[in-house]
């Protein structure tokens, strides 16, 4: 069907609610909606034909939850049925028939457990069926997850070539379940190239107009909306908002430009009727579209119209911790440092994890998912492997920016049609095969090649961003002012955003803070868009909000307020300073860390481990263990004695760990996701100075397994909350005694005895965190 | 939206183990999750009420039919905080674990309180007494059948709550519960007796 030209006429009037109508005509109540297929094609039939003869054009097909994750449950199968459902709504003599795909019922991860991949393969399968039946189009519907909307349009773009409409249910508020706005979905789904999105279910028409008004202004593409008649009573199940009333408010969307329309839940034939008779030949004014870059994550949004601060600090570059996180896969320690970022302001977070020798996609993916499931910003992809960058881009939820891709045909060719396919925005280096110029001019005439390149692919002059390349002053006097004068020309010549990296300036020079700050500001007045920076440093931060006040971009100087509004004058030193033991025990962290640096300057780092922490750490686990000293109170010493140990690595000579080999394994087993427990002990044996690797919640055997054996590693440590998790639990632990019988486990969780872990053939039985200690005490005595 | 109404603070520090109420230097902390927590969960619940037989097929096991004896009406309940309130865990529990740890237990304590709030609602629609909450888990009615008890409500597209592959529900902090209505008797509860958990559990109630 040529959708573009449907959709320049009248609007499209699309079908009303399915499983209402179903019920509504005395169908028993079986077992899913999408076997009437099979029981009462007849029925199925009438229900398509009273829509397409109310005025429906489109007519969604029965197939709503009609995907294998559902559908196996059942026996069924999701290719018949598909086949099946596609021909019955064909029969019913509607102009065109649109696939209905539903959510896959399970949350994707780090939300629920269904990985992206396997989202993916599951709506691959339905859509194939669907366009090989002979459907029209596809509607995605009633998606509550920017993820798994964002698999199911690129399993139906990738393998289909049929139009497809994504549309989410949002609540009131404009949200939906997993949090995720109007205005984001807007943008990342038109971005990823729906031919239309749109809102349905949920609620009635009445709360959508902000809905409305968010998903018109940030798409780029038509907008379908199918509310609900109202909400239903949760006692006789009727619906509350009448089809007059129903109509009153879907005429007034259709005049703002509104081109797909129809009903959810509780609509009827009539409501259609009315719908199709109220919008006829109705044709919307051009609504105003928003103009400006817009970059967001699932849930939040970041207009780019004054300066934005890209977090620089997960980036393994000279960061042992970073690097170390890494090579173990154990990404607690980003997540903290990400979490930092965004508490200290940051408005998007740049992630690098080039360490030679790991698998940078892997890595990637994983920091990317793991962050977005703690952190609301937006996401730059940093490394220069377009593998690395294509796999973040497909699991990473919202508009993110490439970093980068510079001006040798190799990066340009290869990269920009990613930039151009995920609807990203890019930041585009100055350089290319000949290496950094030296003069600002050479530099411009590298940004308006790759500029040029990418309008050729269509990429819109807003997505990028180009950066003039900061070197050090210290090495070439003139490097700051080259850099400064490049990034005037961009901006002069192209109009286009301008990124830099600051804190490269003043590599080698004493108080680099002073110099980056005093760069930032005379590159923010050249007008820089993106400043990479440190956000932990107020003074760089601070700065960004002044200049934006003093150059009239803070409106009523709101955002310097609420950033730099809290007295930050400097915190009067304590003379007196209380012990490192009473800092431990009472969760003074600063203190506690600042202890632990004086210490190093005169004792061995070892020995602060040694004959400082650990002895502390015991005095507050005996105390936890007689009784006298609760739970969250021994964590939250460990957490603080965790600071301070960060502080001894940092300064331990690299090649040498604390822990001496001492590495410990642990993990969720796979199924479960609960996993406070598993955080309550790692971080106490990570403060007995134990290496402890921690794989994570939903741990599928073979990979502890290939870790345990790749790492080394002489003790794994398993949990699992739920009964139905043992088996994985069981399982486990027979494939590491069969392909790593030197390895010792210990097994806990709320579920667990010590008389089932005998069973299953665990080693040790972990009570709780202390009793770990004491095991793995036992264990590498020998 | 003011939350501040599903906090229970004495039954958050029950789950942590701290009887005694909150552990001393740890005031402020506790304060300020549950702040967090009143600020972050977005509290949604759904059920329907059917007669015993209609709900026959989710039911499972002699414990639950028991519970539900003398009941001519049987609700099924979904109640979460929704994905937000993990995202908060888990972001403590990178860098601050004992906020990880007083989080989870007064999410727990609040789900309940959502819980109890949905059963006074159910009551006070059909004006006559039910029993307490069963769910699936308790004593012989299998934690298998917990998909099919959100099936029944629709709970994925009324509230946004799933299971994954191990059963388990997402988000976390959700509850599903039968509960039986217009049995004579004063309310009936499930008790500890009939609990997989009872030998070993920290919590329990004398038999």
């Amino acid at each position: 069907m040529d959708f573009e030209k449907i959709l320049s006429g009248s609007p499209l009037i699309f079908d009303g609610a399915f499983g209402t109508e179903l019920e509504r005509r005395g169908v028993p109540y079986g077992r899913i909606p999408e076997e009437a297929c099979t029981v009462c094609p007849d029925v199925v039939a009438s229900i398509h034909r009273s829509y397409a003869d109310a005025g429906s054009r489109v007519v969604l097909t029965d197939t709503f939850g009609a995907n294998s994750l559902k559908l196996a449950r059942y026996g069924l199968d999701t290719g018949d049925m598909i086949r099946r459902a596609v021909a019955i709504a064909r029969e019913s003599g509607a102009e065109f028939v649109a696939l209905d795909v539903g959510p896959t019922g399970r949350l994707i991860e780090p939300a629920g457990d269904l990985s992206f991949d396997e989202a993916y393969e599951v709506f691959k399968e339905a859509v194939v069926a669907g366009e090989s039946a002979g459907a029209d189009l596809i509607v995605i519907e009633t998606m509550s997850d920017l993820a798994e909307a964002k698999a199911a349009l690129l399993a139906a773009k990738e393998n289909t070539s049929l139009p497809v409409v994504c549309s989410m249910s949002y609540d009131k508020g404009g949200r939906t379940f997993t949090g995720c706005g109007a205005k984001e979905a807007a943008i990342s789904l038109s971005a990823l190239g729906a031919d239309a999105v749109g809102a349905n279910c949920s609620t009635g028409p009445e709360d959508m107009e902000t809905i409305v008004d968010e998903l018109l202004r940030y798409s780029s593409v038509p907008v379908l909306i199918k509310p609900n008649a109202g909400l239903p009573d949760p006692v006789t199940g009727r619906y509350s908002t009448t089809p007059e009333e129903f109509c009153k408010y879907m005429a007034n969307f259709a005049s703002l430009g509104v081109k797909l329309l129809g009903g959810c839940c509780g609509t009827s034939p009539e409501y259609i009727s009315k719908l199709s008779d109220a919008v006829k030949g109705a044709v919307g004014v051009p609504c105003e579209k928003e103009e400006e870059l817009v970059l967001c994550s699932f849930t939040k949004s970041v207009k780019c119209s004054r300066p934005v601060i890209v977090g620089e600090r997960i980036n393994p570059t000279g960061k042992k911790l970073i690097k170390e996180a890494l090579i173990k896969k154990d990404y607690d320690y980003i997540l903290s440092v990400a979490s930092a970022e965004a508490d200290a302001g940051a408005d998007m977070l740049d992630i690098n994890v080039g360490v030679p020798g790991i698998d940078e996609r892997e890595a990637m993916v994983n920091v990317v998912k793991a962050v977005q499931g703690i952190v609301d910003l937006p996401i730059q992809i940093d490394s220069s492997d377009p593998d690395v960058i294509e796999a973040a881009l497909r699991v990473c939820r919202g508009k993110a920016v490439v970093n980068s891709v510079n001006g040798s045909e190799e990066s340009m060719s290869r990269i920009l049609p990613l930039v151009k396919k995920y609807g990203a925005a890019f930041i585009a280096l100055t350089l290319d095969d000949g290496g950094i110029p030296e003069t600002a001019e050479a530099r411009c005439e590298i940004a308006g090649r790759i500029i040029e390149r990418a309008k050729s692919l269509g990429i819109s002059r807003k997505d990028i961003i180009v950066d003039c390349l900061t070197l050090t002053v210290s090495a070439d006097p003139n490097a700051a002012l080259v850099t400064l004068d490049a990034l005037r020309s961009v901006k002069k010549k192209y109009g286009v955003k301008t990124a830099l990296g600051v804190s490269n300036v003043s590599f080698g020079l004493p108080d680099r803070e002073s110099v980056n700050r005093t760069f930032l500001t005379m590159a923010l007045e050249a007008g820089l868009d993106f400043a990479i920076i440190d956000p932990n440093l107020y003074s760089m931060t601070s700065s960004v909000y002044a200049h934006s006040v003093l150059s009239g971009k803070d409106g009523a100087v709101q955002k310097y307020i609420e950033k730099c509004g809290a007295v930050r004058g400097s915190v009067n030193e304590r003379t007196d300073l209380p012990s490192l033991a009473y800092c431990v025990e009472n969760g003074i962290k600063t203190e506690a860390v600042k202890l632990t640096k004086s210490l190093l300057a005169d004792t061995e780092p070892l020995d602060v481990i040694e004959k400082h922490l650990i002895p502390i750490l015991d005095g507050v686990g005996k105390r936890f263990e007689a009784g006298t000293l609760y739970l969250p109170q021994l964590i939250t010493a460990a957490d603080t004695v965790g600071l301070c140990f960060n502080v001894v690595k940092e300064k331990m000579q690299s090649g040498r760990s604390a822990a001496g080999g001492k590495k410990i394994i642990l993990a969720t087993v796979k199924g479960d996701i609960h996993d406070i427990g598993k955080s309550i002990v790692k971080v106490i044996l990570g403060n007995y100075g134990y290496d402890v690797v921690d794989l994570g919640r939903d741990v599928a055997p073979e990979i502890i397994v290939r870790e345990a054996i790749s790492q080394d590693v002489k003790l794994v440590g398993l949990s699992a909350l739920m009964t139905t998790t043992l088996g994985a639990m069981e399982e486990t632990v027979r494939l590491l005694k069969s392909e790593k019988p030197d390895c010792v486990t210990m097994v806990g969780g709320a579920v667990l005895t010590e008389e089932y872990a005998r069973s299953i053939g665990a080693d040790y039985y972990a009570k709780d965190a202390m009793a770990s200690v004491r095991i793995a005490k036992e264990v590498f005595k020998a | 939206m003011d939350n501040s109404k599903y906090i229970d603070r004495k039954n958050a520090m029950r789950y942590m183990g701290c009887p005694n109420g909150i552990p001393s230097g740890l005031e402020a902390a506790v304060e300020d999750c549950e702040s967090e927590l009143c600020r972050v969960m977005t509290p949604r619940y759904t059920y329907v009420v059917r007669s015993y037989e209609d709900t026959a097929r989710i039911l499972s096991g002699e414990d639950i039919a028991r519970h539900l004896s003398g009941c001519h009406k049987v609700a099924v309940m979904a109640v979460t905080l929704g994905a937000s309130v993990d995202e908060l865990i888990r972001k403590y529990q990178s860098g601050d674990v004992a906020r990880a740890v007083i989080t989870d237990a007064e999410a727990s304590a609040a789900v309940e309180v959502l819980c109890d709030c949905v059963q006074r609602e159910i009551e006070s629609a059909s004006g006559e007494c039910t029993t307490t909450r069963f769910s699936p888990g308790y004593g012989d009615y299998p934690l298998t059948l917990q998909q099919d008890v959100l099936d029944f409500v629709d709970a994925g597209r009324k509230i946004g709550l799933f299971t994954g592959a191990g059963g388990m529900m997402t988000p976390s902090k959700s509850v599903t519960a039968v509960v039986g209505i217009g049995n004579d008797g004063p309310s009936r509860s499930a008790g500890c007796a009939g609990c997989g958990m009872k030998d070993t559990c920290a919590n329990r109630k004398d038999l």
